[in-house]
């Protein structure tokens, strides 16, 4: 782990840092920060507001009260970060390299095929987010305090098909905040062959 | 960046920007950020979807704009 390159080969370097892990690592920092603030602020394209941190935080305490305290907010972002930046070491690890393997366009080390790369990581963590995190966790904590409390008619829909008072939007919205994730992660996190080519 | 991919990249902001203005004119009422808001499942929809294509087309851009910018920097 954290070799010369993908392969464990030398000849390779990386957008930030000198190997797969330190690139991965900090772009995942970069992409989870950038994904999450622009998360909190969807509102202002009429978007619902996608606060990861709340609900990491309400799913580490099981709390459902509303409103959240400020430090279960913290706590809740703080937990939101890590995973962000888990889920992009595994990315920089192991999948960038397997999507490699598996198709041919991609074996090229290149910021496109790496941005594609990303894009398909993105993509992959908003099908796990949506038809398991968002109804089986949150939907089990949040749901009945949406019917129950709030006398909505939805909780957290399957494959978050609706969202409290939101349909199919949320499906949407969230796929938007994990392309905002994945493109950046693809970006950069860029191993590149030392000779510029993006082949060899 | 071979010229038909910057076409390609183009025809997704563009269809982005389409998709995401629709959905704004479809969902009434200002931006806000009052819970919850304006609320159009359409509309919000297409503003999510709009959204995704313009970040993606932009990283689509940004990153052949870096291998031309590499391409140049390779030659002699």
């Amino acid at each position: 782990m954290g070799g010369d390159d993908e392969s464990g080969g030398p000849g390779v370097r990386y957008l930030i840092g000198k190997s797969a892990a330190t690139n991965a690592a900090i772009a995942g920092f970069i992409a989870t920060m950038i994904a999450t603030v622009s998360g909190l602020w969807f509102p202002g394209v009429k978007l619902p507001q996608f606060d990861f941190n709340a609900l990491n935080g309400r799913l580490a305490f099981g709390d459902a009260t509303f409103p959240l305290s400020r430090d279960v907010w913290m706590i809740g972002a703080v937990i939101h970060m890590i995973d962000g930046i888990i889920w992009a070491v595994i990315f920089g690890l192991v999948i960038s390299p397997v999507l490699g393997v598996l198709f041919k366009p991609l074996r090229l080390m290149t910021p496109t095929a790496n941005l594609m790369k990303g894009i398909i990581w993105g993509g992959v963590l908003w099908i796990i987010s949506s038809a398991l995190w968002m109804p089986l966790l949150i939907g089990g904590l949040l749901g009945p305090t949406f019917t129950g409390g709030f006398g909505l008619s939805c909780g957290v829909g399957p494959f978050l098909t609706c969202f409290g008072p939101y349909g199919i939007q949320a499906l949407f919205t969230n796929l938007f905040w994990h392309m905002i994730w994945g493109v950046n992660l693809g970006l950069l996190f860029s191993p590149m062959w030392a000779s510029g080519s993006g082949t060899r | 960046m071979a010229g038909r991919a910057v076409w390609i990249y183009l025809g997704v902001l563009i269809f982005g920007i389409v998709l995401a203005a629709a959905g704004f004119v479809l969902t009434p009422g200002a931006a806000s950020f009052v819970f919850p808001g304006p609320i159009n499942e359409a509309g919000q929809s297409l503003i999510a979807l709009g959204l995704t294509f313009i970040v993606v087309a932009v990283g689509l851009l940004l990153a052949g704009l870096e291998e031309r910018m590499m391409a140049m920097m390779d030659r002699p």
